[in-house]
């Protein structure tokens, strides 16, 4: 039997010194009107898919109408010139697909779904709401997805156990005139405040082609994609570059700050947040991967600690989230009944100590990068996902093509890179705490 | 000639679409749609191994990844014996906790160091494995997935550890709303005491009774290779696989025996029964809302289908469009139907928020009766 434990180690070490990256195959251009246009063939199934962000997110909001990139992008479902409010949806459900969108705090991403021989439908119907949407719009279409909207942050925010947790750290994490001080689902009163003006002016800012990229990802041919963006896509204006606000580099954070607050939840669960590197800066491939080494399966270390041998946590997680300006880092730990929060902390706080003494193993950190790019490259299987990250690249990275400079600025991370980005970013001066007690201990 | 007529006509449609750009076309007309372009079903490869578990495979290199699905029927929580709800579950939970000469943690870092992800899990009619990994570790993949399900030894410490997780997570559940409407409705709809009424991760009171040697005794009873079967699909040549899971599961024998048990009739008759349980001061309701339906081997099953779909499928189904996106009640509503080995349940769902659900009482009554009385349309 030992003999089998070492063959299985034996291949695992094989495994991780040889590294293969897949190619994403696809061509870019410029429309004369500004949006990027990026093609991605791929014909393993008869689907197609067309992605477009808008470099529009919660932090372009004004003060006192936040939520609001997230509300306007629900309305970009509610019909347009030649679009009556459901048609989309009809069309694309009825080919077999669907279309949906997502905001976060740097950008909003609209998905068409479907046969194939649906893509000219998608880039009609895609050209029309891009650029006819004010035509027929009015309040009731605002009221109607301004009560769906709050209805959505009471179903993920309001009802769900610790649900205020990530309101409350964004808020503690950067001040209140900085992009990232709210959540893109913003405040109740907020949404209530919103207006048909907002939403014109809000339209005409930031719905303009030169603010996008568009992808197109699936079974299609390039060149009849090419003349169906030309015909329903190309003619729509160029306009003024949005003038969104700019946010300078918010001050340190000077001393831990701590919040404590209860919630209808049997248990505590403590969290512990930092501000951590934008993405695709040098220091976010390494913080990515101390997460991993932190919390990632039952030998990581707070999982092992808290989890596994001292039997003081339910669960414990870590995360990195880079955005366009900045970024978040949590550990995230539910206390085991009758454990006081504080116990957790500490813990967790001496095995971030650790880092300071000694850089990770580098088993420690050929798991991180394995299962890391293991499950980066399962989340590549569809087309649409792929079409996805292509838009990021092109937005963020700048550079359609990142997908192997993406895997390699991974792979490159030493042990030294971790040890370094969480002695920088994980100070215990700079962080935030927060506890969420069980209603019956006030 | 043809060839060259082709070319032309190539030509001629992609000068017809340069033509009329933007302002100059007619925007009210639809584009009309292509052919459906064909879709040819991938057809896996299937083979039985010496023990009689069966394979499909289906080849697809697009990416170097390959996923696996084991299907143990008859290992779900259909099957937990009287009084000890959450068996089934608890067992496949403990598969990689504890296996051949491996720990829990040393099982964890195989799969990290992989880059594999395999994980056990026991749903109503059968229990599951699911594997994933990277084309380069298929091998020591697989040898790790045959000794997790061939060799588990329910390790007393390592079942200590997780029995306490478990249970910790059931006196949790109360503070997840729609895990307990999910909960009562199934125990409504079956009786708590049936295969496919009770909650899949037990009772508390039940569950602080299992151990080792429960887990041991389902395992041995309920997980029988030739009973399984085991897709395999991605980046894999289907005759190499054959090889490689004939020598890690091709002897895989089943220790004992036994008939699965026979699943209680849900009730004949159903009354209207209405559950509330109170959570002072919550946000919202979640509500479940529906009745037995068919089993997945009804020959109206793809009828089924399409009227749940029509009710509350996508965002065109009746539900979302009145509850949703006419009347602004709730973010999300849906219809669901799960097709069983016996008759599973049907219901519709949502999330609501006061003081609208007397309204939405009435609005969902309604579009229940709508898809018998109006039929479907597609306009």
């Amino acid at each position: 039997m030992q003999k089998v434990v070492l063959h299985i180690f034996g291949l695992a070490l094989m495994a991780i010194a040889s590294h293969s990256a897949p190619r994403l195959p696809l061509e870019s251009y410029t429309l004369d009107n500004g949006m990027r246009i990026i093609l991605h063939e791929d014909h393993s199934t008869p689907m197609v898919a067309a992605v477009t962000l808008f470099r529009v997110g919660s932090k372009d909001e004004l003060p006192g109408k936040t939520g609001f990139a997230h509300l306007f992008e629900h309305l970009m479902f509610k019909g347009s010139a030649n679009l009556p409010d459901g048609l989309m949806d009809r069309i694309l459900e009825e080919g077999g697909g669907w279309s949906n969108a997502f905001t976060t705090q740097d950008h909003t991403v609209y998905q068409n779904m479907a046969a194939a021989n649906f893509l000219e439908a998608m880039l009609w119907m895609d050209g029309d709401r891009y650029a006819r949407l004010l035509e027929v719009f009015d309040l009731s279409k605002l009221d109607n997805q301004r009560d769906v909207v709050r209805n959505e942050r009471r179903q993920g925010v309001d009802n769900v156990p610790y649900g205020q947790a990530p309101i409350i750290a964004q808020e503690m994490l950067w001040p209140k005139d900085h992009g990232y001080h709210w959540d893109t689902i913003g405040y109740h009163e907020d949404l209530q405040a919103a207006s048909v003006d907002d939403v014109k002016a809000f339209y005409r800012k930031y719905y303009v082609p030169n603010n996008a990229t568009m992808v197109i990802a699936g079974d299609f041919d390039p060149k009849a994609a090419r003349a169906w963006v030309q015909k329903y896509i190309a003619w729509i204006p160029r306009a003024a570059e949005p003038n969104r606000p700019k946010y300078s580099r918010p001050k340190p954070i000077p001393e831990e700050g701590r919040v404590v607050k209860t919630d209808k939840v049997q248990v505590p669960r403590v969290y512990l947040e930092w501000r951590a590197p934008a993405s695709f800066s040098a220091d976010e491939p390494a913080l990515d991967l101390a997460a991993h080494i932190l919390a990632r399966g039952k030998t990581s270390r707070l999982y092992k600690r808290l989890v596994y041998d001292d039997k003081i946590a339910q669960d414990v997680q870590a995360f990195n989230s880079s955005a366009e300006i900045g970024g978040q880092f949590e550990i995230v730990a539910t206390a085991k009944p009758g454990v006081a929060p504080e116990k957790l902390i500490a813990a967790i706080s001496e095995e971030l100590k650790r880092f300071d003494e000694s850089a990770p193993s580098p088993a420690e950190l050929e798991q991180a990068q394995n299962s890391r790019e293991a499950g980066f490259l399962t989340g590549l299987e569809s087309s649409l996902q792929r079409a996805i990250v292509i838009a990021f690249y092109d937005a963020l990275a700048g550079n359609p093509n990142y997908l192997e400079q993406d895997l390699a600025r991974y792979r490159n991370v030493t042990l030294r890179d971790v040890q370094g980005a969480v002695k920088n970013w994980l100070k215990p001066d700079a962080r935030i705490v927060m506890i969420f007690n069980p209603e019956e201990a006030k | 000639m043809k060839r060259i007529f082709r070319s032309l006509s190539l030509v001629l449609f992609f000068i017809s679409q340069m033509l009329a750009v933007g302002s100059d076309l007619d925007w009210s007309k639809q584009p009309a749609l292509g052919a459906e372009p064909a879709f040819k079903v991938p057809i896996p490869v299937r083979f039985q191994l010496t023990n009689g578990l069966k394979v499909l495979a289906i080849s697809n290199s697009k990416l170097p990844l390959i996923a696996m699905g084991l299907v143990i029927p008859g290992a779900g929580s259909a099957t937990d014996p009287t009084g000890q709800a959450g068996l089934a579950a608890f067992t496949a939970d403990l598969l990689d906790e504890s296996a051949g000469m491996l720990g829990a943690l040393q099982i964890s870092e195989l799969q990290d160091r992989l880059g594999s992800k395999i994980s056990a899990y026991a749903a109503v009619d059968a229990a599951f494995v699911d594997v994933s990994c990277l084309t380069r570790t298929l091998d020591a993949t697989l040898d790790l997935f045959a000794t997790i399900v061939t060799q588990p030894t329910f390790d007393a410490g390592e079942v200590k550890r997780v029995h306490n997780d478990r249970l910790t997570n059931l006196k949790l559940r109360r503070d997840r709303p729609r895990e307990v409407a999910a909960i009562l409705f199934n125990e409504m709809l079956y009786g708590a005491e049936s295969g496919y009424g009770h909650a899949t991760a037990g009772y508390v009171k039940e569950f602080e009774k299992l151990d080792s040697a429960a887990a041991r005794g389902f395992y041995e009873a309920s997980w029988d290779p030739a009973k399984m079967t085991l897709v395999v699909a991605g980046d894999i040549n289907p005759e190499q696989l054959r090889s490689k899971l004939e020598t890690r599961l091709g002897s895989w024998k089943r220790v004992a025996k036994a008939a699965l048990k026979t699943l209680p009739s849900p009730p004949a008759n159903l009354d209207t029964r209405l559950v509330l349980v109170d959570r002072p001061n919550a946000e919202q309701s979640d509500t479940h809302f529906g009745l037995v339906g068919i089993k997945r081997t009804d020959p109206k099953r793809a009828a089924f289908e399409v009227a749940v779909e029509v009710l509350g499928g996508g965002f065109t189904g009746r539900l979302t469009q009145r509850l949703r996106e006419q009347l602004g009640y709730v973010y999300h509503a849906y219809s669901s139907m799960d097709f069983r080995r016996e008759l599973g349940p049907f219901f519709s769902g949502s999330c609501l928020s006061h003081p609208e659900n007397s309204r939405w009482n009435q609005g969902n009554h309604r579009h229940g009766a709508g898809p018998r009385r109006e039929g479907c349309s597609r306009g």
